[in-house]
């Protein structure tokens, strides 16, 4: 029997396709796959946590409540003012509020998880009177009634745990810092329409404890002063809690729908409290 | 930021390298097929009967390693499954160039006719452990020389 060898033809084992049409086809659906399910996640993770009852929160927060310091006589007036506004903001049943103040010269306030809020010396240095202390104070109440900690807590949790899915390492570190100590003491930022209805909740408590929102006011100049001075030494509260006009323009709104005056008589500061705020220092 | 424009020259590197050497060595596939024609392979475990022949056992393998871009695309196809194409041309070359050296071989003994072919394929693992790094492709069978 003859034998002969044939070439055979070209390309059978092989795939036409050219790979970098293949690359960027794979990467495009990978992005828009990406896309859908962070958005997805973002708007459930907000929804759904607010589920999380309050008392979970609390067990979470007392992970970290032996990093708060000590409480002194300016917690004291600060847990004191806080108890009030609480009163006058009707928190819902089990929602305690916790102060905790930090002896440090940043300009800043915050609400976190398990119903703690702290407070700088810088910022209540800057307070001209109670009325605008306890705007302030009434503000992060606000947020804890609102429960904007755990939503914004739920949600970057719920992309670190997407992530990981597809990167180890890069979602074990986002889970990590969300869940560590660092990742639940700082600042939360929390958005635009967050704000603003923490906003709302407080002007509505400062009408009802005073008769007036002149603390909002004077809040609100001053964090506006402030931000005109130059961002070169802006305050960490501006950089948090950022100020514009739609803010100030829905405050102002706000109080005429509701007939609350904008200007009024403020109590001041007891001295004791104004001498610890003001002192200087790191 | 420095990890991701790391990562796209060694992706532009192991795509435009990668290509270029890929044309050559099929060329020169092409090339020796046409050259080697007259020594046959067959995969039938005896030789016909009727012949006479010595025996040899030949061999011929090769080992070819992935570049960045042919890893980075197959890793984006196995997360949606399917083809991975990107293997597909690196296992042919293999396969054909390992047969190209068994009958390199098999001539250099005065063989014409090489009978009982069989493939035997081994990965090389890379250093990330979903890739495969190299995987090396044998070709061996007995060939049959002048008594």
């Amino acid at each position: 029997m003859e034998y002969h060898n044939s070439q055979p033809p070209e390309g059978i084992n092989v795939s036409q396709t050219h790979p970098l049409l293949d690359l960027l086809r794979l990467l495009g659906g990978l992005l828009v796959i990406a896309a859908i399910v962070f958005a997805a996640l973002a708007l459930l993770a907000d929804k759904l946590a607010r589920y999380i009852p309050f008392e979970e929160e609390l067990a979470v927060s007392s992970r970290f409540a032996a990093d708060f310091p000590e409480s002194g006589p300016m917690n004291a007036y600060l847990q004191e003012l806080a108890d009030r506004v609480a009163a006058a903001q009707e928190l819902p049943e089990g929602m305690r509020i916790r102060t905790h103040y930090m002896d440090n010269a940043t300009v800043n306030a915050f609400a976190t998880l398990g119903g703690n809020v702290v407070f700088f010396r810088g910022l209540v240095g800057k307070m001209p009177s109670e009325n605008a202390l306890a705007m302030v104070i009434s503000h992060e109440i606000a947020h804890v009634k609102l429960r904007h900690p755990i939503s914004t807590f739920g949600r970057g949790l719920a992309i670190g745990i997407v992530v990981a899915m597809v990167s180890a390492g890069s979602g074990s570190d986002i889970v990590g810092r969300t869940l560590g100590n660092a990742g639940l003491l700082t600042a939360l930022t929390f958005s635009r329409s967050q704000e603003s209805a923490a906003d709302a909740e407080a002007l509505r408590t400062l009408a009802r404890m005073y008769g007036h929102v002149a603390g909002a006011a004077e809040v609100f100049r001053l964090l506006q002063d402030e931000s005109n001075r130059g961002s070169g030494n802006m305050p960490a509260i501006l950089r948090t809690h950022p100020l514009d006009q739609d803010r100030i323009d829905a405050i102002a709104r706000n109080a005429a729908a509701n007939g609350w005056p904008m200007q009024g008589a403020t109590r001041p500061l007891p001295e004791e409290i104004r001498t610890l705020a003001q002192k200087s220092g790191p | 930021m420095a990890d991701l424009i790391v990562f796209l020259v060694l992706l532009a590197s192991g795509y435009t390298v990668g290509r270029i050497a890929e044309r050559r060595h099929y060329r020169s596939i092409l090339a020796r097929e046409k050259e080697l024609a007259n020594v046959m392979v067959f995969t039938n475990r005896f030789p016909p009967l009727t012949l006479r022949a010595g025996q040899a056992l030949v061999a011929g393998s090769v080992v070819i390693s992935e570049d960045y871009f042919k890893r980075v695309l197959s890793g984006l196809q196995s997360l949606f499954g399917g083809r991975l194409r990107a293997y597909e041309s690196l296992l042919d070359r293999a396969r054909r160039e390992a047969v190209l050296r068994m009958k390199q071989e098999a001539r250099g003994k005065g063989a014409q006719m090489i009978v009982n072919v069989k493939f035997q394929t081994f990965s090389i693992p890379g250093r990330n452990p979903n890739s495969f790094g190299a995987v090396e492709v044998m070709a061996y069978g007995t060939a049959l020389t002048e008594r």
